[in-house]
């Protein structure tokens, strides 16, 4: 039989709830959270996959990139590549990436200028002189050199 | 060394879930393929299925073949490729899920795990034990990534067997007595680098809802009861532990599990159910406070968790048996590193039979 029951943290009745013969609750069709309301809602918690922090880190994080993919499309603002230039090339290095595309960009972040920018991505990437780097491994020279063109 | 905090990127939690997995697939991917055993498929097939119907993503279901073995993982591979799949999907128990993060690993897509128990802390973690087609321990795989979605349908779990509940309880209770000593230890965690803030207070969490909810939840799930004690259960056993256990570290707890598995008499044993033993056996090596070793102690009788050896299959626990143990617990390689001050076989030999003592003890048993 349904009855409306006050549960736990909940705010409204919760319906078909079914009770038993000793007027026990055996099975909610709601989610009951402590100190929380959901109507039908899961729990959800959502997380960066990882988060890693450190002195020095920027110019390690090759080693998580080359897990993730080859080829970064590397963006920044013309403030960050005044300070940190250095570090963030270093973080190419060493490791089997492919030439990055660094792109120096210090507008709003708006739907407009996100397609551009995939634009610019799209056409970087089937660039031929990128595909034919795409396995070499990158000079510190080259990547310098990328840092001035963007 | 950086301090890691690795996660699932989205964990969702709640009564019939399954039944939106459609709709979670959706942003990920085209057509998936969703791995599942001929009975797991008999009991929450139709109710997957359902979901679909309605979402712009396409299902094709497969059978597991019982082992998360190489030659199963390249079978799937295949066959995802072959269909066009571009999401793996794994609906199951443990080798289910780490067989579905392995394949989607080598089709380098994303993965969403649907446990249908809670009895590990395995689901949210970048990790897959691959075995042998016969059964053997073949290696650790360590994946790119964690889970883009583990996704929890606490109906189907609450309606699974209390034991392996339990079980995933023993193996979340060790959680933060093993985090604690690897901070203290300044020791290195599976996420590949040290333990931070977060990891260490989620573990910290996760030991806190078991003594708040562990016995309601238990109680409550022999009656088939899904209440807010068993979801905070399932989270603590899943959520909690997965991520206590990956970003801030293991201990003696897990090596003296992994010792354990050199006794065929615990074969029989749960994962979580000799983890929960390992667990008294680091608190006794570390002289934790009688407080604490009564409130552990107390937790594992209540809910009956194997507190001796002969609870775990060993009638007459030897000297030697606790050596065989100990000795496989103190492998350079296993975690026993991490405890914050210099560990020998003897006294891992010592702790184990001390805990086995005390277990009788509170057991009043002998």
């Amino acid at each position: 039989m349904a009855l409306p029951l006050f549960c736990y943290g909940a705010k409204w009745p919760v319906s078909n709830a079914q009770v038993g013969a000793e007027g026990r609750l055996l099975c909610a069709n709601r989610c009951l959270m402590k100190g929380g309301f959901s109507y039908g809602a899961p729990m959800v918690y959502g997380g960066p996959g990882r988060y890693v922090q450190g002195p020095g880190e920027l110019s390690r994080q090759g080693r998580f990139l080359s897990w993730l993919g080859c080829s970064a499309y590397v963006l920044f603002d013309q403030g960050t590549e005044d300070r940190l230039c250095k570090q963030i090339v270093d973080g190419f290095l060493g490791e089997d990436l492919s030439e990055p595309f660094f792109k120096i960009y210090d507008g709003p972040c708006s739907e407009i200028s996100d397609v551009d920018l995939q634009g610019v991505a799209n056409a970087v990437f089937s660039n031929e002189r990128n595909m034919a780097n795409e396995q070499a491994k990158v000079t510190k020279q080259k990547l310098v050199q990328l840092m001035c063109e963007a | 060394m950086a301090a890691i905090f690795n996660s699932p990127s989205k964990y969702i939690q709640g009564p019939d879930e399954l039944a939106k997995l459609g709709s979670y697939v959706e942003p990920l991917g085209a057509k998936a393929l969703v791995i599942v055993t001929p009975s797991g498929k008999k009991r929450v097939g139709a109710k997957i299925e359902g979901g679909f119907t309605e979402a712009k993503a396409e299902l094709l279901f497969e059978d597991f073949n019982g082992e998360c073995s190489k030659g199963e993982v390249d079978r799937l591979v295949a066959l995802a490729r072959d269909n066009g799949c571009d999401i793996i999907v794994g609906v199951g128990g443990g080798k289910i899920l780490d067989t579905a993060k392995a394949v989607a690993y080598y089709l380098e897509s994303p993965v969403i795990i649907c446990p249908t128990i809670a009895s590990t802390d395995a689901p949210c973690s970048a990790l897959s034990v691959l075995y042998t087609d016969d059964g053997q321990f073949d290696k650790y795989l360590f994946l790119k990534a964690n889970p883009n979605i583990v996704l929890m349908d606490t109906t189907v779990i609450a309606a699974s067997p209390v034991r392996l509940t339990v079980s995933g309880m023993g193996d979340a209770l060790a959680t933060y007595f093993e985090a604690q000593a690897t901070h203290d230890a300044d020791g290195g965690t599976c996420a590949g680098g040290k333990g931070g803030m977060a990891g260490l207070a989620l573990a910290k969490l996760c030991y806190e809802t078991l003594m708040a909810d562990g016995v309601k939840a238990k109680v409550a799930l022999e009656k088939g009861a899904l209440t807010p004690a068993v979801e905070h259960i399932i989270e603590a056993n899943t959520l909690l532990s997965g991520i206590g256990f990956e970003s801030s570290g293991l201990a003696a707890a897990h090596a003296i599990h992994n010792g354990l598995t050199m006794l065929p008499e615990c074969h029989g044993m749960y994962h979580g159910e000799k983890v929960a033993f390992g667990t008294i056996v680091q608190l006794v090596l570390e002289d934790a406070p009688t407080e604490k070793l009564e409130e552990v102690l107390g937790f594992c009788i209540e809910l009956g968790l194997p507190v001796t050896m002969k609870e775990l299959g060993v009638a007459e626990l030897t000297r030697e048996q606790a050596m065989i143990v100990a000795e496989a617990a103190c492998a350079p390689e296993d975690t026993m590193c991490n405890m914050p001050f210099e560990v020998t076989p003897e006294m891992v030999a010592n702790a184990i039979l001390g805990a086995d003592a005390l277990g009788h003890y509170y057991l009043m048993d002998e």
